[in-house]
Parts: structure tokens; C-alpha cells; sequence
């Protein structure tokens, strides 16, 4: 197979029509038909050891009886939708399936300001350094206009390639890829892109929480 | 007349006063409604804006609510992905971010505002808290759609509660907006109604500014009208037009133009007037005494007769002759009987104050006309007399000229009259009159009569025939012989006879004093002289006759000419006739008005060998130092004094006397008019020496005398 990214720098009518369908770009397709969801090969899982992929994975389960107040307070978790208590043990399944791979995460992990997402990336990377990124907050509750530079600032953390042998983690929310490349990946999915760059991102998989126990055989 | 501008404009001033302001008024007043019109048509655009923009709201804001609901509903039966609901979601934000904004612009409105603030936060929170609540349900139905059932009754609450709160404000919106339409429109009218009163005002004072205005042009049109008139009508003194004066220093453009004009118009009117009275005064005034002339008269007399028909009264014209004016001229010269016929002219202008018009006719001739005299015939004929008599007073009373006395008389001649006379009549008639005045005596009134009026006719006419008799030889010389006390003829006076070819003989006491008046008598006399001569001449060729003496009557005014003696010296000459046989015959009045002059004639002629004899002795003012002075050499007692010589014993003493003085100053005194034995006796007996008359014979042409060849010349 012919690397990716040599395959988009190719003139379009040279392109392979079944790849180029798998090409999501949310910038380009606003109300296209629904992403579909596809489970890693053991050779992308294979591959991940090296590093080079972002991983974006949106938060935990959460106690939908407790919905975000409008607005909410960064500061404040009380105005925020929290993990449930499910979630959080859920997540911390997720935590040692992960941490059973054992794929190299870039330092620090890219985090949503919100409580859920913070909380999170804690229960998945307790050792690991996390970085508030504003722009990767949760759109829902934003206009069209005012998620713009949100999503855009994602498609950037999704497409900028990936220095050394590690992973990007990012840990946001499910509505920002939603409007990003009409994926809404549930709770607690972690779902994998190969950065391309200036040529954007490619989705290569998702891992849902459910997924992790079958993938444990193809850890080391 | 020039002008810049046209005279139109001060007639449309008024007009314009008027018309200029309202119009102005009216514009700015239309334009002030318009702004307002167009400020409330903008006020309830916005509003109705406003209105539409709360109802669309509502409406999107139901539409929202309504996809809200489908999707809890959708979600909760599980039909839908959490992408299509967070699809649905997003769009739902979108619209909540547009309804936010339509409420802040809703909020915004004019109309809102002035609703009160406190509205319009309650709608701003009232629709954050509904944004929130569905911002929220959607969110919660995208994470999880079990719960989306939870929030449906919640969010149809929210929205009645929502709607409810729009709605009423809608209806307080569209209440406030009739308010607003309400206040708006009686504030248009309370603007229009304040227009319409200042309109009103301002054209009640423009119709009044314009009313003083256009009296006031009316009046200084008036002032020019009045001077325009007072010019145009008939007038002794031209009108002094102080107020077109007045109007011409203090107005301006045209009206002052107007005012000028008329005022020159008045000085070329004045310059006409007095040219006018200049040339009236020049035709119709004596330029001497300053008396109205004949014509100015002859038109008071139109006048008067005119007066006189209309009122039935009577008038009197009396023609005034100056006596003997002539010989004061003759004698005095021109500028002295000037000088007197002014001061007749100013004696005569005292009558004037009792309505006595005078004037002068030329010459010595004067006119007087009488107006307003009674109805009555008699009684009006009195009145003038008695005035005639008066100015026969005033004339007679001395005059003193470089301090000489001279005495004047007038003859006048009345004429009466009343609505039938005429003019050209009346001056006729009082002429005749005064020349009967004058006939009869001189310093006499005389009133016209039918008798007098044929004399003056006959006169008129003599004097006519008389200019050519002269030419036609109509004149004839008779002689009647004159004789000594013992019957012996002495000579003969020459007396001229006038053969008229219709009237056959005229008399000479008819056309004498026409011919002394026409000046004829001075060829009439030199043709006599001639005759009388040549006569002479006759006899003096034959020896019974050449003793006999000729006798020739001199008019005054013959004897007066300056080249007297010259005359009968010529005549002489050329006929050879005898001076000494030659006896001029004159008459008082010859000598008396230059005395000295005719004595030195007379002297003259007398060293000739000329005699003379004093005519008509007796009858005049005679002078009896004049009579020593005069080298005469007979006395002629008139024949009026022989004629009632035997019945009179006053002739008898006057005839006597004058023989007396006549043989006292060595004068032969003869008798004329001797007709009977008796009369002569008486004479021859009272020392008279020579006699003539029809006792001895008539004066006869030359051919008939029988001459007694047998007399003796008179030694």
C-alpha cells in the first residue's frame, strides 16, 4: 500500500476513488451524510507504536440529569455536565486498556477547559501533563459563527503533523468533530486521524469503550 | 414722461404686499406640514416596523418552539442519531442567536423604547432564559435522547410562559403604537391649526398693510388728480397746488415724476395766464388811461343787455364828447391834453364805485354803462340824468395842469336800454345823442330820441356826399350885397352854397361844421377865397364896380392853419384881385384860442391892405379887451339881435350899445339880417353904418345881381 499522504499530493485523476471517499473534510461537506465509524486493523494498531497519529478522544460518560448551564463557568464544575460515577469507573477500564498498549502520548496532553474533559484526561493520564486549549471547548451551545474558530483550530490540532515517535492526545467533546466531519463519535470513543499537514487530517479509525477488551489481545 | 420704472408696479404693490408674504407663508407652512407629515409617517413606519418585526418574531419564535418539540419528540422515540440531533441542535442555536438579535433590535425600536426600558430587559431576560432552557434541552437530547421526554412539558412551559410575555407585550406594542399614531396625528393638527391662525394673522396684517398702502397710493393719485383738475377748469389765478407740492419734494419714482409733471404743467398755465391777461389787457384796454376799451366795453354792453333780458331791468349808455378838446391840444400840445384826458379818466373812475363801468373810446370820447337801473322806464331814464348831470359836474371842475387852469366841458349822449336793444344800435344812438348835445350847445345831456337819431343819420350821410362835392363842383358861391345908409351898395359878402344832385340846396349851417370836423374846410375855404377873388377881379375891370368891396367868411379852423397868410397871399397873386377890396370875416371862436398868433395873422394881412370884420357879434364870450387888441375893422351884429330888434327891448339896448362901442373904437358896425324899413330906420337912426339883408336883396348867384352902376364908392 502506498503511503497516504503521497497519494494527496497526486493530481486528482490519478486519485483512487475508494480512498478518496474515506476522505472526511468537515470544512468541505457541512451537511453530508453520516461518518461511519470503523474499527482500527491490526496494523494501524501495529503502526500507532511508532507514533506520528493524533488521538482524539471526547470524555467519559456523563450525567445527562445535569446539563450544562448556559453559559457555563470553566471555572465553576457545578455549571457543567459532569462524568457520571459510570463514566468514570468506564474510563478507567479505557485508562488500563490504554495503558496496556502502552502507545507513545506526546507530552502535554491537549485538553478542552471543561470539568468533564479535564477530568478525563486525569483518569486516563494521571502522570501525564495536560494543556488547556480554549479553542477546543464544546461547541454545543455555540452558534454557527461562534464556533468557527473552534473548529477550525481543531481540524489545525488534527492536521498539523506530529514531531517525533509519539501520539498526539487530545481529550474534547463529540460535537466538535460532529461539525467538523459530521462524526459523532460517543462517549468515551477515542478515534484515530493521520495528520496531513497542509493537506488536512485522515480519519483512520475509532475506538469505542465497548472495542478496548477485543483489542487486548493485540496488545504487547 | 420717463421713467426707470414701469408705472405698473405701483399699482401692483398693494397686491404684492399681499400676495409675496402669503405666498411664503403658504410654502413655508406646507413645508413645516410636510416635515411633520414625513416625521409621523416615519414615526409609524418604524412602528408599524416595530410592530411587524414583534409579530415575525413571534412567528419565528413559534416555529423555533415547534422544531424544538420535534426533535425532544423525535429523539425520545429514538429516530434520530445523535448527529442529526446535534444537527437540529445547532440550527436551533443559530436561531435563538437570530431571535436574540431581532429582540435587541425590537428593543431598540423607537417605539419600544418609548413602551419603557423596563420592558424591554424583562423581554431580553424573559427570552435569555427561554434561549438558555432550549440551548440546554437540545444539548441534553443530542448527549442523551432518553432524557429529551424529560425535558418536553418543561419546555412547553418555558415557551407559554415566553409567548405569553410577547404577546402581551404585542398587544401593549400595538397599543402604544395607536398612541403614538394618535399623538402624532394631533400633533400634525395642532401644528396645521397653528399654521392656519398665523396664516391667518399674517394675512389679516398684510391685507391691512396693503389696504394703508393702496390709500395711500389712492391719496397722492387723488392729490395729482385734484391739481390735474384744478388746472383744467376755467380760472382767473392758476391754483397753487400745495399738496401736489408737497408730494413732489417728498415722493419718490413715479408718483414725485407725476407731481413734477404737474407742477410744470401749472408753471406753463401761469405763464399762459399771464400772457393771456397781457394780451386781454392789450385788446382790451386804453393803453392812455388804462380804461377798458371799446371793444372790452361793447362786450360789458353785450353783457349787460344780456343781464337786462333775463331780469327786465334797465341800462343806460351815455357817449361823453369832451367840448372844444381839440383846441386844447392845438394849443397846449399833445402831452397836456394826455395829461387831462387822464385825469378825466380818473374823475371818471369815481363813478365806478356806483356800479358805473367806464371806458374809453379814443380821442376826446369817453363811454359810460350803467347797469341794474329800475324796471320803470321814467324812473331809470331819471336815474341816469341825474348820474350824467353829476359827471358834467365833475368834468367842469378846473384842472390843473404845470400849474395852468383849463377849463373842460362834455357833451353826452344817453341812450337807454333794456333786453331788445343791441349793441351795435345802442353805440350808434348814443352817439347821435351826444352830437345833438353838442348842437345843442355844448356841456349838455342830451337823451336819444327818434329825431335825433334821423339828424345823425342825415349827418352821416352829408358827410359822405360832402368828401366828393368838392371833386364834382357842387359848390357854389351867391353874394349878398351889403349897403350904405343912403342905399348904396357898398360890396358884397360871399356865402357859399352846396348844390346836393339829390337833395338839391344844402344849407350851410348843415354841412359847415361837418366839413370844419372832416378838416375839409381848409380846401373849401381856399376854393371861396379863389372865387371871392376872381370876382373881384371882375369888377374891378369895370369902373362902376371897381369900388366895390368882397367879403369872405374864414372858418376858425381854416384862419388856424399855420400857412394862413401864405394862402391868401398866393391866392392873390394868382388872381391879380385887390387886397383892399378884400374883407375877411371871422368869428370869435376863430380868435380866441391863440389870440396872440391871430393878431400877428391878422397884422400881416392887413399890411396887405386886407381888412376884417368880427362875424356873429354878440353871440359868443366875447371879450371886449380881446376886441380893443384885434386890428378889426368892422363889427357884424348878428342877425339874431335884428331880427327881434323892434319886439325886444333888450336886443334894441344890446344892438344899440354895440353900435356905441363900435363907433367908440373907431369900427364900422354893420347890420345883418335887415329885412324890414323899420328895422333900418331904427338902425340908420342908431349910427349904424353899413346894412345887409332881404330888405335890400337875398344872396344870389353873381349873374343875377343888378348892380346900380349910378352909386358912389364909400370913402
Amino acid at each position: 500500500m502506498l503511503p497516504l499522504p503521497t497519494l494527496f499530493r497526486q493530481p486528482l485523476p490519478y486519485c483512487r476513488l475508494p480512498l478518496a471517499c474515506l476522505l472526511c473534510l468537515a470544512s468541505l461537506f457541512a451537511w453530508a451524510d453520516e461518518h461511519v465509524a470503523v474499527e482500527p486493523s491490526a496494523e494501524l494498531l501495529a503502526s500507532l507504536y511508532q507514533g506520528g497519529y493524533v488521538f482524539y478522544m471526547r470524555h467519559g460518560p456523563t450525567d445527562t440529569s445535569h446539563p450544562d448551564k448556559v453559559p457555563v463557568d470553566f471555572d465553576d464544575c457545578a455549571t457543567q455536565r459532569p462524568l457520571s460515577d459510570e463514566g468514570r469507573e468506564l474510563m478507567a477500564t479505557v485508562a488500563e486498556h490504554m495503558a496496556r498498549h502502552a502507545w507513545p502520548i506526546e507530552d502535554p496532553v491537549l485538553v478542552s477547559p471543561f470539568c468533564r474533559t479535564q477530568e478525563t484526561a486525569r483518569i486516563l493520564f494521571p502522570n501525564k501533563p495536560q494543556q488547556i486549549d480554549e479553542l477546543l471547548r464544546y461547541t454545543a451551545a455555540m452558534t454557527d459563527d461562534e464556533k468557527r474558530p473552534v473548529i477550525e483550530h481543531t481540524g489545525k490540532a488534527l492536521s498539523l503533523p506530529v514531531d517525533g515517535s509519539a501520539n498526539r492526545m487530545i481529550v474534547a467533546h463529540g460535537p466538535n468533530l460532529a461539525d467538523l466531519m459530521d462524526y459523532f463519535p460517543a462517549e468515551g470513543t477515542l478515534v484515530i486521524f493521520s495528520p496531513l499537514g497542509e493537506a488536512g487530517y485522515l480519519y483512520r479509525a475509532s475506538i469505542p469503550p465497548e472495542l478496548w477488551p477485543s483489542l487486548a489481545s493485540q496488545a504487547p | 414722461m420717463k421713467s426707470n420704472r414701469p408705472l405698473i408696479w405701483i399699482f401692483l404693490l398693494p397686491t404684492l404686499v399681499v400676495l409675496i408674504p402669503a405666498l411664503l407663508f403658504g410654502l413655508a407652512a406646507v413645508q413645516v406640514l410636510k416635515e411633520r407629515m414625513t416625521q409621523n409617517h416615519a414615526i409609524q413606519s418604524a412602528d408599524m416596523a416595530a410592530l411587524l418585526q414583534a409579530a415575525n418574531y413571534t412567528q419565528s419564535l413559534g416555529e423555533l418552539h415547534q422544531g424544538v418539540v420535534d426533535m425532544l419528540q423525535q429523539a425520545d422515540r429514538g429516530e434520530l442519531s445523535a448527529l442529526a440531533s446535534y444537527r437540529l441542535h445547532s440550527s436551533f442555536v443559530n436561531e435563538l442567536a437570530t431571535l436574540g438579535g431581532q429582540i435587541q433590535t425590537l428593543t431598540e425600536t423607537p417605539l419600544m423604547i418609548d413602551l419603557n426600558h423596563g420592558s424591554a430587559q424583562h423581554l431580553r431576560e424573559a427570552f435569555e432564559g427561554y434561549r438558555r432552557f432550549i440551548i440546554m434541552a437540545g444539548d441534553i437530547a443530542t448527549v442523551d435522547a432518553t432524557r429529551a421526554r424529560h425535558y418536553l412539558d418543561e419546555a412547553q412551559h418555558e415557551f407559554l410562559r415566553f409567548s405569553m410575555l410577547t404577546g402581551h407585550l404585542s398587544s401593549k406594542l400595538a397599543q402604544r403604537s395607536g398612541e403614538r399614531t394618535s399623538d402624532a396625528y394631533q400633533d400634525t393638527l395642532g401644528h396645521f391649526n397653528t399654521l392656519l391662525l398665523f396664516g391667518g394673522a399674517i394675512l389679516a396684517l398684510m391685507l391691512v398693510a396693503a389696504f394703508y398702502s393702496a390709500r395711500i397710493l389712492n391719496r397722492h393719485l387723488l392729490i395729482i388728480a385734484e391739481g390735474l383738475l384744478a388746472l383744467s377748469h376755467p380760472h382767473r389765478e392758476v391754483p397753487e397746488l400745495p399738496r401736489v407740492q408737497r408730494l413732489a419734494e417728498l415722493g419718490r419714482g413715479q408718483l414725485q415724476q407725476l407731481a413734477l409733471a404737474v407742477l410744470r404743467l401749472r408753471e406753463s398755465e401761469a405763464r399762459r395766464l399771464v400772457a393771456e391777461r397781457k394780451a386781454h389787457q392789450l385788446a382790451h384796454f386804453d393803453g392812455l388811461t388804462e380804461l377798458p376799451n371799446w371793444r372790452m366795453m361793447s362786450e360789458h354792453l353785450a353783457h349787460s343787455l344780456m343781464l337786462c333780458q333775463r331780469n327786465g331791468q334797465h341800462g343806460a349808455l351815455i357817449y361823453l364828447d369832451l367840448d372844444l378838446f381839440q383846441q386844447i391840444n392845438d394849443s397846449y400840445g399833445h402831452r397836456t391834453g394826455d395829461r387831462l384826458l387822464r385825469e378825466v379818466a380818473q374823475r371818471l373812475r369815481t363813478f365806478q364805485q356806483e356800479g358805473c363801468m367806464v371806458g374809453r373810446l379814443g380821442g376826446d370820447e369817453f363811454l359810460l354803462i350803467i347797469d341794474s337801473l329800475p324796471k320803470q322806464p321814467d324812473k331809470a331814464a331819471n336815474l341816469a340824468e341825474e348820474l350824467a348831470d353829476r359827471i358834467r359836474i365833475v368834468v367842469a371842475e378846473p384842472y390843473s395842469i404845470d400849474g395852468i387852469q383849463h377849463f373842460l366841458s362834455a357833451s353826452q349822449g344817453v341812450a337807454m336800454f333794456d333786453g331788445s336793444s343791441d349793441v351795435e344800435t345802442l353805440f350808434k344812438l348814443a352817439d347821435a345823442a351826444c352830437h345833438h348835445a353838442k348842437v345843442a350847445g355844448r356841456n349838455t345831456i342830451c337823451f336819444h330820441d327818434d329825431a335825433t337819431q334821423a339828424l345823425m343819420e342825415a349827418r352821416n350821410e352829408t358827410r359822405r356826399d360832402l368828401r366828393l362835392a368838392l371833386q364834382r363842383g357842387e359848390f357854389r358861391l351867391v353874394y349878398q350885397l351889403q349897403y350904405d345908409a343912403a342905399h348904396r351898395p357898398l360890396g358884397a359878402e360871399a356865402l357859399i352854397r352846396w348844390q346836393h344832385p339829390s337833395r338839391g340846396m344844402v344849407s350851410p349851417a348843415e354841412f359847415i361844421p361837418l366839413a370844419e370836423e372832416s378838416g375839409l374846410i381848409v380846401p373849401l375855404g381856399d376854393w371861396v377865397l379863389e372865387q371871392a377873388c376872381r370876382q373881384l377881379v371882375a369888377w374891378q375891370q369895370q369902373a362902376a364896380t371897381a369900388h366895390l368891396t368882397l367879403a369872405v367868411n374864414v372858418s376858425a379852423r381854416q384862419f388856424k392853419e399855420p400857412d394862413f397868410v401864405e394862402r391868401i397871399q398866393r391866392v392873390l397873386t394868382a388872381t391879380g384881385a385887390n387886397p383892399h377890396r378884400l374883407k375877411l370875416e371871422l368869428t370869435e371862436s376863430s380868435l380866441l384860442d391863440d389870440v396872440e398868433a391871430g393878431i400877428d395873422k391878422m397884422r400881416r394881412l392887413k399890411r396887405l391892405g386886407i381888412r376884417f370884420a368880427l362875424d356873429d357879434f354878440g353871440t359868443g364870450y366875447s371879450s371886449l379887451q380881446y376886441l380893443k387888441q384885434l386890428p378889426l375893422d368892422q363889427i357884424k351884429i348878428d342877425q339874431s339881435f335884428i331880427n327881434d330888434l323892434l319886439l325886444s327891448g333888450d336886443d334894441m339896448a344890446i344892438v344899440r350899445t354895440i353900435i356905441a362901442m363900435g363907433v367908440s373904437l373907431q369900427l364900422e358896425v354893420v347890420a345883418e339880417g335887415v329885412e324890414t324899413a323899420h328895422q333900418l330906420g331904427w338902425l340908420v337912426e342908431a349910427g349904424c353904418h353899413v346894412f345887409q339883408g332881404y330888405y335890400f336883396c337875398k344872396p344870389l348867384p353873381i349873374d343875377q345881381i343888378e348892380l346900380p352902376f349910378t352909386s358912389i364908392p364909400v370913402s
